[in-house]
């Protein structure tokens, strides 16, 4: 479910990367009211979600296997808030050394795994399920549901951020079928998995997961879900705005903002214009070569491959200039 | 299990990469963070048509690639790991996308020109992301999270994270291989042992967590980020940094291969 960069647009990046923070900053002022003793023990814990996913579990029935992806397990081990950091690290060491998720696209990752997992699967749904009695039963059947639920979620919300981001052309209607399809069935394995792992842990060291047994969490519960409201509400609001505007609005572009602000008088600037204005193929979305037109567009777009090559050239030249001058000083790198 | 086992690996000579000595890594992370952060943003506002205005972007990695001495296999292992991710995405476009664009006589569809698009940024952003890595090192991250004021308590769980990824791999590599040197030929855990198999591992490591919390406390752990001075900006880094700037901004308002053209056409 990680999403790379390509497919995500700066706007859609970085609204999703202001949710994100927003509720990492509750989580980490909700951590530091804890135990400070819980530090090592998420650090651990989530490396520890990097080490379960080496190992595949083969599904009964199919020739197929699957691995861990942990968000559940996290919140379950660990409490909403501590998880979802706990999550955040993950993601952002995926990012940085595995390049599994994109930069950009940091903050869609963290909500669609991390905030769906720890804030509505856990508490909303794996809490209230084994809220009476944390027996093997209902913890089976509520991380089942949980983690099909919190997937579902991730899996829905991966296809809204492509899709507001506009950079591929896949419909809707089939994305998100193939896209809830295929999660359903992960969050089975995922949801059978953390029950399995779940129900060994109560049965072998009940005091590792029985901090969230009986009674008394009625007071917290209950400022999970106000505050989940709360973020359901700006994260909805902001979606609104972006479905309210102009699609055309999205594509918003560093080059339109900064070419009015550069907006010279000078020569020079007018006939670089010009220039641009008349080898454009592609003047934002639409081309300007139309059918019938074709000679004169065909010929700029030769040009653009002529260009192109030139470019391409000019960069194998600096590419063989800093060798050159690397050969020329060997005692400077190593 | 040996290709994640391999990967991993692979992370730590990533992160000894970014011990060399040599300019690039010299320079202030902060700096190569933003300007990988830049970097890829401004790939990602391109329009979704655009192909020949990417190609000036090659000269980044480019650069830094040559000057830092940095294995091309690294990053051709790691951007073929990604690339089928994009082919899937990207390879329905031309079904969809059947706008035809002539192209010296030859028709070909809009729908392969997103799909080049596609498959060209996704090669720049992780090539980007990887030098960041292969320049930086996590010390010099974690730090720079720090200076942009990222509260200590997550600065610290990402170091634990990343220190306790290598461990705890090693551990889980034993239990599989105890596994599967009783379970010859089989390919994945069976259903029976997942919850003992991963729960096992899972009391192990709280186990050690509270050990290692211990440690911690007994060398003086208060629950904060302490770390040795980090690097002074120096005047080398604002130039690197402006010059790096100054390129982006330049080839995303201009798009410097039409611009050659239409140069080379008015000449002759």
């Amino acid at each position: 479910m990680h999403m790379g960069d390509v497919l995500i647009s700066p706007e859609v990046g970085g609204t999703m990367l202001a949710a994100a923070v927003g509720v990492a900053a509750v989580s980490i002022k909700k951590v530091k009211e804890m135990d400070e003793k819980k530090l090592p023990l998420m650090g651990v814990m989530a490396a520890f979600v990097f080490a379960s996913q080496m190992i595949n579990f083969t599904i009964p029935g199919t020739g197929s296997s699957g691995h861990l992806g942990g968000g559940l397990l996290l919140a379950i081990l660990l409490g909403p808030y501590a998880g979802f950091l706990s999550m955040a690290a993950i993601l952002l060491i995926q990012a940085l050394f595995f390049a599994d998720g994109g930069y950009l696209a940091y903050g869609c990752n963290l909500i669609n795994m991390g905030f769906y997992a720890c804030f509505i699967a856990y508490p909303l749904i794996y809490k209230f399920i084994t809220r009476a009695r944390m027996s093997r039963t209902r913890v089976i059947i509520g991380s089942i549901t949980a983690s099909i639920i919190g997937l579902q979620l991730g899996a829905f919300s991966v296809v809204l951020e492509t899709l507001l981001s506009g950079k591929t052309e896949l419909p809707f209607s089939q994305f998100a079928g193939v896209m809830q399809g295929i999660h359903l069935a992960i969050g089975l394995v995922e949801g059978i998995v953390t029950a399995a792992v779940v129900s060994f842990v109560l049965k072998v060291r009940p005091d590792i997961v029985g901090e969230a047994v009986p009674n008394g969490s009625r007071k917290s519960n209950k400022t999970i879900i106000i505050g989940f409201l709360a973020a359901a509400l700006v994260l909805g609001g902001i979606v609104s705005l972006f479905a309210s505007a102009n699609p055309d609005g999205l594509e918003w572009s560093v080059g339109k903002v900064m070419g009015a602000e550069l907006q010279g008088n000078s020569q020079v600037h007018e006939a670089l214009e010009k220039a641009q204005e008349k080898t454009a193929i592609l003047p934002d979305y639409g081309f300007k070569s139309q059918p019938g037109t074709g000679g004169e567009a065909a010929g700029t777009v030769v040009s653009g491959i002529v260009g192109s090559g030139i470019t391409l050239g000019v960069i194998v030249l600096i590419g063989f200039v800093i060798k050159y001058f690397k050969r020329r000083k060997p005692g400077r790198i190593g | 299990m040996a290709d994640i086992i391999g990967s991993v690996m692979e992370v730590k000579h990533i992160d000894e990469l970014s011990k060399q000595k040599n300019p690039v890594n010299n320079i202030h992370p902060l700096f190569k963070l933003i300007l990988t952060l830049v970097y890829i943003c401004v790939l990602a506002s391109f329009s979704r048509y655009e192909v020949i205005g990417l190609l000036p972007f090659i000269l980044y990695p480019v650069v830094i690639i040559l000057v830092c001495d940095i294995p091309l296999s690294k990053i051709f292992k790691r951007v073929l790991f990604i690339e089928p991710f994009i082919v899937i995405t990207g390879i329905l476009n031309p079904v969809f996308d059947k706008s035809l664009v002539e192209i010296g006589g030859f028709v070909v569809s809009g729908g392969w020109l997103t799909f080049f698009s596609l498959v060209i940024r996704s090669t720049l952003m992780v090539t980007a992301g990887f030098l960041l890595i292969a320049t930086t090192g996590i010390d010099d991250i974690a730090k720079t999270l720090s200076l942009l004021k990222v509260p200590s308590v997550f600065v610290l769980l990402f170091l634990l994270t990343y220190r306790y990824i290598f461990v705890l791999m090693d551990e889980a590599g034993r239990l599989l291989k105890a596994y599967y040197m009783r379970a010859p030929g089989q390919s994945g855990v069976r259903v029976r042992v997942w919850g003992s198999m991963v729960g096992q591992l899972l009391i192990r490591t709280y186990n050690r967590a509270q050990t290692i919390y211990q440690s911690m406390v007994l060398k003086g752990y208060n629950g904060r980020y302490n770390s040795v001075a980090g690097k002074r900006v120096k005047t080398g880094d604002v130039a690197y940094f402006t010059l790096w700037l100054a390129f982006i901004a330049a080839v995303r308002i201009y798009n410097i291969p039409l611009l050659i053209s239409a140069l080379v056409a008015g000449n002759s």
